[in-house]
């Protein structure tokens, strides 16, 4: 997993801000009962918190009772880079989703990526006054 | 036709009186949707009344294999009435329900309820083999249903003790039982009138679509309670017992099960549920059902709920705690207690957090509301939105009415429809699949008056590739594979090229022929011989030979052991369009015209990819491109109006109606034996040609 650079301060907090209507990632709940659930997400968090897949040990033997939490990961990393501007997590997102892997490969490590990045950001803006090391944030 | 039971309750709530409807009488409709149709045609004079006129009629029918041991299908009950839900017409429609509500009635000697009128003050209907009365509600009345079902139980039981021998009348074999009656109820939301509102059933069997709870809450109807001895004549049992064990290896087999990735109906493994880790279930189903997809917890929290209650309220739950909490159970359980439509709720709260994210919900604001939409993910909240709807408190009030109409009155409806921020892709109903790719559900909704929630081309083409494809393993079939097998079934058309889902298949002559084939097979075979779509119609079964599933010859098989009656398959298909005729002029009388069959804008307006929302999931199906089948993304797409309108005339002309309107020919009518029908669309100008 790549080692990702501690943010400053001030890109910290671009990165846990609550983004506007027109910057919302959109992402779905998929089951193969209830059909496939849109939701919206307006800050780093709740993607953390949404991204995932059932082991395909459990969708086979569970089948309907598991689910999928889809986002597509180039409009993810589109997302990441313009939205809340950090390029070096895109940049990371696009290397973890290489494509010729399938899509429930591609969870784990950009879920990892995404946890770091929300803690690394969470230490950041606990410190208010830790000075700015970071350039690599545009 | 074994089978029935011979007689019908008719209870005309206004009049307090009760009567007979001889079954015979409506035999050629078979039972179900097809009965419930043709007694709604006959009883309901005016049909383009709205839902909570008490000259409203409501069905509530079992079918002839209803109670009988085959497999998911001896506990589901169809009901029909004009609904509450959809706009901006209230279409005639249906719902349905699992459990062990119909095959009671059967046991108690009745193949249906028919209620008419209004009651003058609330009231229940005590149904006990062949008495029947209408009693008051008083003390029913503001009870949530599963309350309502405890004291119907107690009192219907009084002095009993629930598992023990209860004398129910003074025949010798067949006076006695063991259970408690089965109770249909509605709970606050359908008292108070909204447009959401469901019939519960036992703790878990909800009727949602079409907001018929509201219809009950209008005519002072809080429930109906069953409890019946007897048991149904089949006409061959040991035919009966021995389609059972053949059909028994297409099965779930718990002790040799096959490691398959995808969803498969009749194979369908048992015990849907999303539930927090550790959490403890066991499978549990309707009656006579050997698929079983609801659970029992171990916490007893959300009992029963399956399918959407149990998926509606859970991504917001994982949002917000990073994981499924009690708050998705609770949600459930919530919805089943309040007799409130999920699909509704789901689409409301989605609607309201893109408005808030724009800036115009919350005190003072355009949507003026002190919601707590912070707390969207806690059981608080659902808790509090369920409240608020169902008593219409606040927002609740504006809610009550359905998003379309909530979005409406707010002057939000047209460009919320435009944007998708309204999902609401066929007549005001919440998108459930996506017409735009999976075209025969959008098509099939639209031209009919509701989500059709029939899951039949749904697994195969495209749930089992598209989570394939996300994990990276071989589907079953390859797609040819799945063609030919389709080709095999979709008898009479029996055309490979029906489930070509490409941009340029989902406006062909065989896309015409699957969404007829679609509406006639479900019109026949599980509206009204209440075959259960979680299990039915069965063709890709990794248990089966070649991956071949039962349909068609299961269902035939069947229906022969208990009816008697030797139905050739593509004859049901025939019976299937009849009732799609019939159906199609009860809306034609309430203003059907086929300038109204568009699904929501957005599907023509809205491109998959705006910014940084993506409104289509991944959507991998069956396509035919460059001379060969794939399976293929066909996400991204938006449907092309003019396209879609030239689709229409196609499917118009399939079906023998006109293409300018959208009405039904007289001949088309009279060669399905609905010459009564013809004569009436024509006495009203509505005939088509
Ligand atoms: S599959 Fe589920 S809903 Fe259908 S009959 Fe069986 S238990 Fe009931």
């Amino acid at each position: 997993m790549s080692n990702l650079a501690p943010p400053s301060f001030e890109s910290a907090t671009k990165i846990l801000r609550e983004v506007s209507y027109e910057e919302r990632l959109g992402g779905f709940k998929l089951s193969a009962t209830a059909g496939n659930i849109p939701y919206e997400f307006y800050n780093l968090e709740s993607v953390v918190g949404f991204l995932r897949t059932d082991p395909l040990d459990a969708l086979i033997r569970l089948a309907n009772r598991s689910s999928v939490g889809y986002i597509d990961f180039a409009v993810l990393a589109r997302w990441v880079k313009e939205v809340l501007s950090d390029e070096e997590l895109a940049q990371a997102i696009q290397r973890a989703t290489s494509l010729d892997k399938p899509y429930a490969d591609q969870v784990v490590p950009v879920k990892r990526l995404l946890e770091q990045r929300l803690e690394q950001c969470q230490v950041a803006t606990a410190k208010v006054d830790q000075p700015s090391t970071d350039s690599k944030l545009v | 036709m074994k089978g029935h039971m011979g007689k019908i309750l008719r209870v005309n709530l206004t009049e307090r009186k009760i009567s007979i409807i001889e079954t015979k009488k409506y035999k050629q409709w078979y039972g179900g949707h097809g009965m419930g149709s043709a007694i709604f045609w006959d009883l309901c004079e005016k049909k383009d009344i709205s839902g909570f006129d008490p000259r409203n009629v409501i069905t509530i029918m079992s079918s002839p294999l209803t109670g009988t041991l085959v497999p998911a299908a001896a506990g589901r009950c169809e009901v029909q009435a004009v609904g509450l839900e959809s706009y901006p017409t209230e279409w005639f429609t249906r719902t349905g329900f699992g459990g062990r509500f119909a095959p009671m009635l059967k046991y108690a000697g009745w193949d249906g309820v028919v209620i008419e009128g209004k009651a003058d003050k609330p009231v229940w209907v005590d149904i006990r083999n062949g008495d029947v009365q209408i009693k008051d509600a008083d003390h029913l009345w503001g009870l949530d249903a599963w309350t309502t079902q405890k004291k119907i139980w107690q009192e219907v039981r009084e002095g009993q003790v629930f598992g023990e021998w209860a004398t129910m009348d003074t025949r010798r074999d067949s006076g006695r039982t063991t259970q408690k009656p089965a109770v249909l109820t509605i709970g606050p939301a359908g008292e108070n009138l909204t447009r959401v509102a469901s019939l519960i059933h036992d703790a878990g069997n909800g009727a949602g679509e079409g907001g018929l709870g509201g219809v009950w809450g209008s005519k002072n109807l809080k429930a109906i309670s069953v409890i019946g001895t007897g048991s149904v004549e089949v006409a061959d049992p040991q035919e009966l017992m021995a389609a059972r064990m053949w059909i028994r290896d297409y099965g779930i087999n718990v002790d040799d099960y096959k490691p398959v990735v995808g969803n498969f109906p009749f194979a369908g493994n048992p015990n849907i549920g999303v539930f927090p880790e550790g959490w403890g279930s066991r499978p549990q189903g309707c009656v006579g059902c050997h698929r079983c997809c609801r659970g029992r917890t171990e916490t007893g929290m959300s009992n029963e709920s399956h399918c959407m209650e149990l998926h509606y309220y859970g991504a917001y739950d994982i949002k917000k705690h990073g994981k499924i909490t009690q708050a998705n159970m609770r949600a459930a359980d919530l919805c089943q207690q309040y007799g409130i439509n999920v699909y509704q709720l789901m689409a409301m709260i989605r609607w309201l957090t893109i408005l808030a994210g724009k800036g115009l919900v919350g005190p003072g604001k355009m949507i003026d509301t002190d919601l707590p939409l912070e707390d969207v993910g806690e059981a608080s909240f659902i808790e509090e939105f369920i409240r608020r709807i169902s008593y219409k408190q606040e927002i609740g009030a504006v809610l009550a009415e359905g998003l379309a109409r909530a979005a409406e009155k707010y002057g939000r409806l047209e460009e919320d429809l435009k944007s998708g921020a309204a999902a609401l892709q066929y007549w005001g109903h919440p998108q459930h699949y996506d017409g735009r790719t999976e075209v025969e559900w959008g098509y099939g909704s639209i031209l009919g008056e509701r989500d059709v929630n029939e899951h039949d081309f749904n697994w195969c083409c495209y749930w089992t590739p598209t989570v394939c494809g996300l994990y990276g393993v071989e589907p079953p079939v390859t797609a040819k594979e799945l063609s030919e097998i389709m080709a095999e079934k979709l008898r009479p058309y029996c055309d490979p090229m029906m489930i070509d889902y490409s941009d340029e298949g989902i406006y062909s002559e065989p896309m015409a022929k699957l969404v007829a084939w679609h509406r006639h097979y479900t019109r026949f075979w599980k509206a009204s011989l209440c075959l259960c779509d979680f299990a039915w119609a069965d063709f890709l079964n990794p248990n089966g030979p070649n991956n071949r599933g039962v349909t068609p010859d299961g269902e035939v098989r069947f229906f022969k052991a208990v009816t008697g009656q030797d139905l050739g398959f593509e004859e049901s298909l025939e019976i299937g369009r009849k009732m799609w005729n019939l159906d199609r002029a009860i809306w034609i009388l309430q203003g059907r015209h086929r300038d109204q069959e568009y699904l929501g804008e957005y599907s023509y307006q809205q491109p998959a990819v705006p910014g940084y929302t993506n409104f289509e999931a991944p959507y991998t199906m069956t396509v035919f491109e460059d001379g060969e089948w794939k399976y293929k993304s066909v996400v991204g797409r938006i449907l092309d109006k003019t396209k879609f309108d030239e689709w229409k005339t196609r499917y118009y002309k399939l079906e023998g109606w006109d293409p300018a309107t959208g009405w039904p020919l007289r001949r088309t009518l009279e060669e399905i034996g609905l010459k009564h029908v013809a004569d009436e669309l024509e006495s009203q100008g509505k005939l088509g040609g």
